[in-house]
């Protein structure tokens, strides 16, 4: 996901004939949609799915039918969508043809879950659904762990009592799938007349809709031994939510998120240092001196072998969020940061969003649908490119090795850490200034989060999932990073260095770049960096002819050391790598972010007027540091 | 009436009525928290942030301005 090409942010391509028939999956969110989605399609996980919310339609193929799809849509509470995520499900309901073709524009089954541990609040979705006109089949879920607090639901009574089909389905063993698969087989076969969704529902309907959910538990529980509570997972929260233990808990969970990041990562890009190291020198001892050897080893080897060092920096962090996304931990978080991020103008709602951003903004922007205030959503699309995304890290690695002495880990650690607070302070002002500027106003939504039961994670699917993450990150960063490494080494050496066009582009933003301390070949790294931001350290690594035989990462320091001015004066001084930092750190320089924002905001000035105000306060923020800096002394 | 804002950790109560915005009130009820729902105040985050309820064998947090338009 991280870098903009590499987000994928269309959901899965299933190819579909006409005729083909759907079924889709609408319902509350924790009540096991997705499981049943899996058991249904034979997904190991789901195929568009970002960190802390389904905020995308998943589409796969139903098990043993090709004929038939199943569309995952986000959890949703009321048939009233409020939120962005609730309009992409309610429209789910009356356009499925826009979204799989072939299909037909009603969907032939609305699949809907109810979590049998808390089938009120679910049942009166069920009861809105009736009411408009669908008859959805209904799978009743965690029906094993409400029979172990002793109020087990009889599916057969309550199908009785609502007319429709209901199923219990065991979301993990499977059990009462062969079931739901024969009722689907008979209900995929019929057409649905299309419903008639309410704009509005009325405060008493709402009120009478939970009085009947309530009266129909009643007659459909079966009471057993023990009462109904939950209370292990309630006493777990009292401690992950409590005022002083909450926020050691929290600060020492995030603290050892982004220490796993960088400590536990050095041993892997060690490895993959090593192989690109050994590749590059078999490839120059064997290959001919020859024009397309320099472009394998100077512009492949050592362009892309720069960036795959920090993948496995990468993998932990969409690991880790996986873990916390599963445990539900990071719905305590979104509670625990709710009254910081309200002063600053944002929401609970908001952390998901912004710790997604530390990975890649564009599933962060996303994620940010969720958000019901429009203020504070556009405040958080327009803080979430400041968070300190894993495409930087490359940079970072990079501009540290020119700011910290060698040889003190240590130092180089804490230069990271105060990048990382750096990052969440420009949070805090853009979102402060931003609510001033924008003149958003404050909307009465509040905050509410539902806490889903807490639970041990399950280990193969944060493994699972971060590996699919990494390697689809992988597999469009990749491509991305490799063919500009190549246009870039082309664009550099053609037909001549002097005459060649980046050469001449580069010139042009000289006036820019003095400033700064830069020149030309800086400059076009810092223009090829549009594309992916790591591309940065890539493209150096091929302005700067690094030698793909030496090490990955020391090759292009050794050459970055050596680079010099017309005049003389070395390029890569403490004062303009933390100049590069700063402006890194600001600059909105993600093609695919902007265009997401776009799409997520519904406004082209918005993302148009965010790219270029961050690049411009980037550039005043960092000709600052730069010439701050000399000013005192600091070359 | 006092708002929920006031049970202390442990507490039950049961919800008679709620106030304030038309849209904040429709949203909370969503939630399941109607008049008639039996709460139960589980943990209060810290610096006045939100409180977390178990409501309907679930558990729900809310920002105490909300959790103040809700009355037991």
């Amino acid at each position: 996901m991280p870098t903009a090409s590499s987000c994928d942010h269309s959901p899965a391509r299933v190819q579909t004939g006409p005729g083909t028939r759907s079924i889709v999956l609408f319902g509350p969110p924790n009540a096991g949609k997705t499981s049943i989605y899996n058991l249904l399609t034979g997904s190991r996980f789901k195929t568009v799915n970002y960190p802390g919310a389904t905020v995308d339609y998943a589409v796969g193929r139903l098990k043993g039918r090709s004929d038939v799809v199943v569309l995952d849509t986000p959890g949703i509470v009321s048939v009233v969508a409020r939120t962005a995520d609730e309009r992409v499900a309610i429209g789910t309901l009356v356009g499925v043809s826009k979204l799989v073709p072939g299909t037909s524009e009603i969907p032939e089954v609305v699949l809907t879950t109810v979590d049998a541990t808390q089938p009120t609040r679910h049942l009166v979705l069920v009861q809105q659904l009736l009411r408009a006109g669908i008859q959805p089949v209904v799978v009743l879920t965690m029906n094993d762990l409400a029979r172990a607090r002793g109020r087990a639901l009889d599916p057969d009574r309550l199908s009785a009592a609502l007319g429709i089909p209901v199923l219990a389905v065991d979301g993990r063993t499977g059990v009462g799938l062969p079931a739901l698969l024969t009722t689907l087989d008979e209900q995929v076969a019929g057409n649905s007349p299309p419903p008639h969704l309410p704009s509005v529902v009325a405060e008493e309907e709402l009120q009478a809709d939970f009085k009947a959910a309530e009266a129909l538990v009643e007659s459909s529980t079966v009471v057993g031994q023990k009462p109904s509570h939950r209370d292990a997972s309630d006493r777990i929260d009292r401690v992950a939510l409590h005022p002083v233990f909450g926020l050691v808990v929290f600060a020492g969970a995030m603290s050892l998120l982004f220490w796993c990041v960088f400590a536990a990562a050095v041993p892997f890009q060690d490895a993959i240092d090593w192989a690109v190291t050994g590749t590059g020198a078999f490839l120059s001892t064997h290959l001919p001196e020859a024009w397309y050897s320099h472009l394998l080893v100077d512009g492949v080897v050592a362009g892309v072998g720069a960036v795959l060092v920090f993948v496995p920096q990468i993998a932990i962090l969409f690991f880790l969020i996986g873990l916390m996304e599963d445990s539900g931990y990071l719905a305590r978080g979104a509670v625990l940061v709710d009254r910081p991020l309200s002063a600053i103008g944002l929401n609970g709602r908001s952390f998901v969003p912004l710790l997604s951003g530390f990975a890649c903004a564009i599933p962060a922007a996303m994620a940010a649908r969720t958000i019901p205030g429009r203020k504070e959503r556009m405040l958080t699309l327009l803080v979430i490119p400041l968070t300190s995304c894993s495409a930087r890290l490359p940079v970072w690695g990079l501009l540290l090795a020119f700011l910290v002495p060698p040889g003190h880990a240590w130092a180089g650690g804490l230069a990271l850490t105060a990048i990382y607070l750096a990052s969440l302070a420009m949070v805090s002002v853009a979102a402060f200034a931003g609510g001033k500027i924008l003149g958003l106003e404050p909307s009465p939504s509040g905050f509410q989060i539902e806490l889903p039961t807490w639970r041990a994670p399950i280990l193969k699917n944060a493994v699972v999932s971060a590996a699919d993450r990494t390697v689809s990150y992988l597999r469009r960063a990749g491509g991305t990073i490799l063919t500009i490494s190549i246009l870039f080494w082309a664009l550099m050496n053609l037909p001549s260095r002097e005459a060649s066009l980046a050469w001449t582009a580069g010139h042009w933003l000289t006036p820019f770049l003095r400033p700064m301390g830069l020149d030309w070949r800086v400059g076009i790294s810092l223009l090829a960096a549009f594309a992916a931001r790591e591309v940065f350290v890539s493209a150096l690594a091929v302005v700067f002819s690094v030698d793909g035989a030496k090490d990955a990462t020391q090759g292009i320091l050794h050459a970055m050391r050596d680079a010099v001015l017309p005049g003389g004066a070395h390029i890569f001084t403490f004062a303009t790598c933390a100049g590069l930092v700063v402006f890194f750190l600001i600059a909105l320089q993600c093609l695919s972010t902007v265009a997401v924002v776009r799409r997520e905001s519904g406004s082209v000035k918005f993302a148009l007027g965010q790219m270029a105000s961050f690049i411009l306060v980037a550039w005043v923020l960092a000709v600052a540091v730069v010439q701050g800096l000399r000013l005192v002394g600091i070359s | 009436m006092t708002s929920l804002t006031h049970m202390n950790k442990g507490d039950s109560a049961v919800i008679r009525a709620l106030q304030g915005h038309q849209e904040l009130r429709f949203r909370l009820q969503e939630m399941g928290f109607t008049p008639g729902a039996q709460v139960k105040l589980v943990a209060r985050a810290a610096f006045g942030g939100p409180l977390a309820f178990a409501l309907r064998g679930t558990t729900v947090a809310l920002r105490r301005s909300d959790a103040d338009c809700i009355f037991m």
